[in-house]
């Protein structure tokens, strides 16, 4: 059995497994029955000034056939009263002394207001304070959560204020609603944040019903943006936690939050340099339960790999993701296709044919039969054909070993200006 | 012609070149392809200037191919 403790800055955790601040730890009761399934840590519902919510809030996007691929909401933070929730926090860390419990803040950007919540907050007993400058809505129009997140002087301060007054870790929220999320990271850990989360969600609008010409969702006839989360943010929120794991300025750790799904999710974002995984919309979609197969998935995972401790995961990827310039331009694959297993839907010759570089050929056996072959020399190896089959593993890419060494953009680049240098004739071209 | 014959073709005149005695000491890009510069060096023996070949290369995998020259000289000169 692996050991699944995860330590963020101090908090401790017995595994990587936090709901993020939303409806999920919106209560004690919530967060009690959360801990009692397995969960390791929750950020409690956000806290600060007071809001009141519309009725008509969330809307999904559903995908050919897949409910919930991607999520978006109009809700703000908690609307309940800060002294009902400062009890409730108190009586969970009491029943769940080794859960971490961090409660997520957000008011308005005023140094006594940080003070005074801080303080607050901090008086019941809890592990760690998330400060929220990631809401997308509502709050930013009031000059809060992402209005503040996206901007880099704002959210130092912000977190300067914070820590004036806080004992324990200072996690900094993220907003994804911005060019360089590095810059806002480098900021947070300027103002002192112990750690980063990331990602809050993304501007969105759900769609729009075409029969009645509504916004969806719509609070009577009328919509607003929402922030957009689930499985569809993923890739998103993996960039961008990697961006700041490989920014030797952001040297602060991560808590990785956005479409995280399942344990191989949570996986790819602790290899891509997070410490633990916050969790929503998988929550919300499936019940606090589906923590129970992420902790023996991961636990197997581990085991399988001979890994002793999940935080051996941590950053293991993250110096292989490099940049373009970096990449190898000798390497190159070619799709091959299994003859055998392949069922001739004809998806990939059509993929190929239309939209990449014409190199499946249709061709004909002795026997009458048609099959499809690459012509490996013409094939890009693009991997489109292999996206597109619907049969797994029927099309392999192929790896071609190259007759010379490896060359990335940037090595070619110098080289030309190199020779170009060195060369008296170059006028002359 | 496929890509691949393209390719074959531009790096089929590369070659030639070099099988001359050409080497490429110059390149320019331009919204066209490559534009690769390509010196011959007159026999000890003989007395004229050196001899200049200019080729342009437009498909990818050529200029590639000419680039991997190019960085194997740099290479192989350091
Ligand atoms: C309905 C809803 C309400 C949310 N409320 C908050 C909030 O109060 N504070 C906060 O920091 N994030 C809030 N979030 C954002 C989540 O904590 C999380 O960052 C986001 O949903 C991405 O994770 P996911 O893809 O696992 O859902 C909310 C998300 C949803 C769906
Ligand atoms: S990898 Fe791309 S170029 Fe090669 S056969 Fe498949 S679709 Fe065509
Ligand atoms: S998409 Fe896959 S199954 Fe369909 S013809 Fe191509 S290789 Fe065969």
């Amino acid at each position: 059995m692996a050991d699944l403790r995860t330590k963020l800055a101090g908090i401790s955790s017995p595994n990587p497994f936090w709901l993020a601040s939303a409806p999920p730890t919106n209560t004690g009761y919530q967060v009690q029955r959360a801990f009692e399934a397995g969960w390791g840590g929750a950020v409690w519902k956000t806290l600060g000034d007071p809001i009141i919510n519309t009725s008509s809030r969330f809307a999904a996007v559903h995908f050919n056939g897949q409910r919930v691929a991607g999520f978006n909401n109009i809700e703000l933070i908690t609307d309940r009263p800060l002294e009902v929730n400062l009890k409730e926090i108190y009586e969970t860390k009491k029943r769940f002394p080794n859960h971490a419990v961090v409660v997520s803040l957000m008011v308005e950007p005023k140094r006594e207001k940080w003070h005074e919540i801080v303080k607050k907050v901090e008086a019941v007993g809890v592990d760690g304070l998330e400060l929220n400058f990631g809401c997308p809505h509502g709050m930013a129009e009031r000059g809060m959560g992402s209005a503040s997140g996206q901007q880099p002087d704002l959210v130092e301060m912000q977190t300067m204020w914070a820590k004036e007054a806080a004992q324990t870790p200072v996690i900094v929220k993220l907003t994804p609603n911005i060019t360089d999320i590095t810059v806002v990271a480098r900021h947070a850990v300027m103002g002192g944040a112990d750690a980063i989360s990331l990602i809050n969600t993304i501007n969105s609008l759900a769609g729009v019903d075409i029969h009645t010409w509504n916004t969806v969702p719509h609070v009577g006839g009328k919509g607003a943006h929402g922030g957009y989360c689930g499985p569809a943010v993923k890739p998103i929120a993996l960039s961008m936690v990697a961006e700041c794991a490989k920014d030797p300025k952001v040297s602060v750790p991560i808590s990785g939050i956005g479409g995280i799904s399942s344990w191989q999710d949570t996986v790819e974002f602790m290899l891509m340099g997070a410490t633990n995984v916050q969790i929503c919309t998988a929550a919300m979609h499936h019940g606090f339960r589906i923590v129970e197969e992420m902790i023996d998935g991961l636990n197997n995972y581990l085991d399988d790999k001979g890994i002793a401790a999940a935080s051996d995961l941590v950053g293991q990827t993250v110096p292989k993701y490099s940049t373009w310039g970096e990449l190898d331009l000798n390497y190159q694959v070619v799709a091959r296709i299994d003859t055998e297993t392949c069922i001739n839907c004809n998806k990939c010759h059509i993929a190929c044919e239309d939209t990449s570089h014409q190199c499946i050929d249709r061709l004909t056996d002795a026997n009458g039969k048609a099959y499809l072959k690459v012509r490996e020399e013409d094939c890009v190896g693009c991997n489109l054909c292999a996206i597109v089959c619907p049969v797994d593993g029927v099309i392999d890419m192929v790896e071609i070993q190259s007759r010379h060494a490896p060359m990335t953009w940037n090595d070619r680049q110098k080289a030309l200006a190199r020779m170009n240098s060195e060369s008296s004739e170059t006028e002359a071209v | 012609m496929s890509a691949y014959e393209e390719y074959v073709r531009e790096k089929r005149a590369v070659d030639a070149l070099l099988h001359e005695g050409y080497v490429i000491v110059g390149s320019e890009e331009e919204l066209e392809g490559m534009k690769l510069k390509l010196r011959k060096e007159p026999e000890p023996e003989e007395t004229q200037e050196p001899v200049y070949a200019q080729l342009l290369l437009l498909t990818a995998d050529a200029r590639k191919y000419v680039s991997n020259l190019i960085v194997e000289d740099l290479w192989k000169r350091a």
